[in-house]
């Protein structure tokens, strides 16, 4: 048993991987590199489907770029509304980072989403994009106006979902990677041979896209309303 | 695991960063491919919308024309048959202007040989009379011989 | 010591109840539903995912709790 927890300990760490030495020395963490790994895989991919677009006689590359752009695109923008068409670049690359994040796990790599960092980076930037979606909508003094919504006594609360909402998309996605990491390392502690298969199936594909989608989802949810 | 650190602020400029070039690298270009495809798919369907047009346009024209040339086909159907019948009619007309006068030519020239015939006859009879008188007068003035003369004379003039 | 760290945790994380209590709810309505209007499976299954995803969170927020709980007062 003690095993088990120094062995969770250890991969539930987020380790510092180098450390740059300036300033005293920044530390930076593995999370960080795996997200550097998941930028180059990226980006990478989108060079070659992005490249030499043509209108007519296009090739299967082509084709592919298209149908996975359109595809992403309207996934997101059936959840923005029209208004919200705006920020669905940005939906779509949160939503192909976490969906990589969450399962890169099977290819041997830490996940940057188990690292408390990277989601409340995440849920930090999704609501400083809704509450600049308010704002560039409505213009300041609706914006501010929008709080005392429906009525006045709901404001401090209305104030406080502008934390919360932040908190709980972070600690969903958060909670749901390491839970699901968890329980699949108790799997291979008990049976090691093919359950895990089985399991991680569930656990770690179908779950990390599941929240990759919830956490997309939500952003857009608010980003509907705050633009309504 | 459960730190906040600097590397908040690494992940905020990684993830900006992958916006940027994500954005700029392939959903801004496809994007865009798209649009321009679809404003092509659009203008080729209004080219062939307008094509249609004109074609239409072009039809009713030939129509228009068809239906002129018919009009005019019939105009000169009706010009030929009236034309047509009246020449009829005008060579009837001369026809029987002709035919009456070859009929009253030949009726003019029967009557000039009714009459020279007549003549002639005339002349005959004349001629036997001067003849049966002669006969008469220098014969034997018999009642038999008068009487046959008169009969032969008779058949003579019967016969002509 | 140890002993209350434990306690602490095994009742954060009986948070969890909720979300089961939720799911089963969800679950059951999205079966009737189903059952009444079986052309429109897609989107209940859908909506049923999303939302359990959704209720799940309080479950994983228990869960988290616990963890802290135990790694933070160790």
């Amino acid at each position: 048993m003690g095993n088990l927890t120094e062995s969770l300990m250890e991969e539930l760490n987020c380790e510092t991987v180098f450390t740059i030495p300036i300033f005293g020395g920044i530390d930076i963490s593995e999370s960080v590199v795996v997200t550097w790994i998941i930028m180059a895989v990226m980006v990478l991919i989108a060079f070659i489907l992005g490249r030499n677009l043509r209108i007519d006689h296009i090739s299967k590359r082509q084709a592919i770029a298209e149908t996975i752009v359109t595809k992403l695109y309207s996934m997101v923008e059936g959840m923005t509304g029209p208004e919200g068409m705006k920020y669905t670049p940005y939906l779509v690359t949160v939503l192909v980072y976490i969906g990589i994040a969450n399962i890169i796990g099977l290819f041997g790599f830490k996940s940057p989403t188990k690292d408390l960092n990277v989601t409340a980076a995440l849920a930090i930037m999704s609501i400083i994009l809704v509450e600049f979606a308010g704002i560039y909508q409505h213009g300041v003094k609706k914006w501010l106006h929008k709080f005392t919504e429906p009525i006045a006594i709901v404001t401090p609360i209305n104030i406080l979902e502008v934390f919360t909402r932040p908190l709980s998309l972070c600690m969903r996605l958060f909670g749901n990677v390491l839970g699901s990491f968890v329980i699949m390392k108790l799997i291979e502690m008990v049976v090691p041979i093919f359950l895990p298969t089985v399991f991680s199936l569930y656990f770690d594909i179908f779950d990390g896209l599941l929240q990759a989608y919830v956490f997309v989802f939500l952003t857009s949810l608010y980003i509907k309303e705050a633009v309504d | 695991m459960l730190r906040i650190d600097i590397n908040l602020l690494f992940t905020v400029i990684n993830l900006l960063v992958l916006f940027g070039l994500m954005y700029f690298l392939l959903f801004k270009p496809v994007r865009k491919i798209i649009a321009q495809r679809q404003e092509a798919v659009d203008q080729q369907f209004k080219e062939a919308e307008d094509a249609k047009a004109s074609a239409h346009e072009l039809e009713a024209k030939y129509q228009k024309s068809m239906d002129e040339i018919k009009e005019e086909k019939r105009q000169v159907l009706q010009d030929a048959s009236r034309k047509a019948d009246s020449d009829y009619h005008r060579i009837i007309d001369d026809a029987k202007t002709t035919a009456q006068q070859i009929k009253d030519d030949a009726t003019l020239e029967g009557e000039n040989q009714k009459k020279q015939i007549l003549l002639k006859a005339e002349k005959e009879i004349a001629d036997m009379v001067v003849d049966a008188t002669a006969k008469v007068v220098a014969g034997n003035t018999s009642t038999e011989a008068n009487a046959s003369l008169y009969n032969k004379f008779l058949d003579k003039a019967g016969d002509k | 010591m140890n002993t209350l760290i434990a306690i602490g945790a095994g009742i954060a994380v009986l948070g969890g109840l909720g979300a089961g209590i939720g799911i089963g709810i969800a679950t059951g309505k999205a079966t009737e539903a189903v059952a009444r209007q079986p052309e429109a499976e897609g989107k209940i299954s859908k909506t049923l995912i999303l939302g359990c995803a959704l209720a799940e969170a309080t479950a994983i927020y228990g869960f988290v709790i616990a963890l802290m709980i135990i790694i933070m007062l160790q």
